[in-house]
């Protein structure tokens, strides 16, 4: 669709908000890959970062009419959204994994992050091993950090956004988003760097 | 001022968020405290490990998935459940099966044994989300504990 690859995020949405279909497709293509990578980042589960996807989709279409790019933009937005049910999932995930094996923590063996060969390109055969361990590693100490401290950490290195943008995806203040990302930061590097 | 605060001051820089006027004294304080400076270092290689990983993608099949529920939504015909609810359906007549037995046992039926919630309300309390098929479960209960 080369016609779309021109408008920007918010002329897409405008198209949408008037009901154009093919308009609302592009934001769900455009959109998939970062609300997925959120929700999966906080559920730590493949299948449940698919189901926040899909609740996520709902929520934008059935309250297309309420946004205002005034406000947020529309990843901002969005974002929001898929946190909050992110939330919602992991407390439900909690709630029954409790009431089902008592105390016991979810099993996912797929692993958040995988290797990417082609970050590593010059690097040699025992760097490459390193940083597959490291990877590993990180994987485990990011189940272990409280949510909204994992949360900020994963908008700052996934997505690359700003603390002002952070801030306003998680309703929190500026400095709120400074101290959260110190504070994981700090865990990540007890938990990794023993 | 404390190393705490120089370091936070380093988390905001590796962030590309820390004012330029704040960089002087920063860097004068790295030059003369090894714990500040360790910091830095540890934290830009946990920086680097994050954004080396992969950044998980998708299955590209979801996308159309969620296409394909919002056009269902537009001509007013969506299921209230997601789609994941109807791959639950074999665990739900497990536990419906074993709620059975158990309100059997204990000599109530089931209106008691669920008397203040819907029979829905209950199984979803029940039944972890993830798990599909009864295989699940069992396989689950004979790995006994896994590392966390
Ligand atoms: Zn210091």
């Amino acid at each position: 669709m080369p016609r779309f690859e021109q408008l920007t995020d918010e002329q897409i949405l405008e198209e949408a908000q008037k009901g154009s279909e093919a308009h609302f497709d592009v934001l769900v293509e455009r959109f998939t890959p970062h609300v997925y990578r959120l929700a999966r980042g906080i559920t730590n589960s493949h299948s449940e970062a698919e189901d926040v996807v899909q609740e996520t989709f709902l929520r934008i279409f059935k309250n297309l009419d309420r946004y205002s790019s005034e406000k947020a933009n529309f990843k901002t937005w969005a974002l929001t959204i898929a946190r909050n049910q992110s939330i919602n999932t992991l407390a439900s995930i909690k709630r029954k994994a409790l009431q089902f094996f008592g105390d016991r923590d979810e099993d996912d063996p797929e692993p958040e992050f995988s290797f990417n060969p082609m970050s590593a390109e010059s690097q040699d055969a025992e760097t490459i091993l390193s940083l597959k361990q490291r990877f590993g590693m990180l994987n485990q100490a990011l189940k272990q950090i409280p949510e909204r401290q994992k949360t900020a950490l994963l908008l700052k290195s996934q997505e690359n956004m700003s603390y002002d943008e952070i801030a306003k995806i998680m309703g929190v203040s500026v400095s709120s988003v400074e101290s959260l990302i110190f504070r994981g930061r700090k865990k990540l590097l007890e938990l990794m760097e023993k | 001022m404390k190393c705490k605060e120089f370091q936070k001051q380093i988390s905001k820089l590796i962030d590309k968020e820390l004012p330029g006027n704040y960089r002087d004294a920063l860097f004068d304080h790295l030059q003369s405290c090894s714990e500040c400076s360790r910091f830095y270092e540890r934290a830009e290689r946990i920086e680097m490990t994050l954004n080396a990983a992969l950044r998980v993608a998708p299955d590209t099949a979801l996308a159309q998935s969620v296409k394909d529920r919002i056009a269902q939504k537009r001509k007013g015909i969506v299921p209230e459940h997601s789609p994941v609810f109807w791959k639950r359906v074999p665990v739900y007549a497990l536990v419906a099966l074993l709620a059975v037995g158990v309100g059997n046992i204990a000599g109530k039926t089931l209106t008691q044994a669920f008397l203040d919630q819907s029979p829905e309300t209950t199984l979803e309390l029940l039944i972890p989300n993830g798990i599909e098929y009864v295989s699940d479960i069992f396989g689950d209960m004979n790995q006994g504990d896994q590392p966390k």
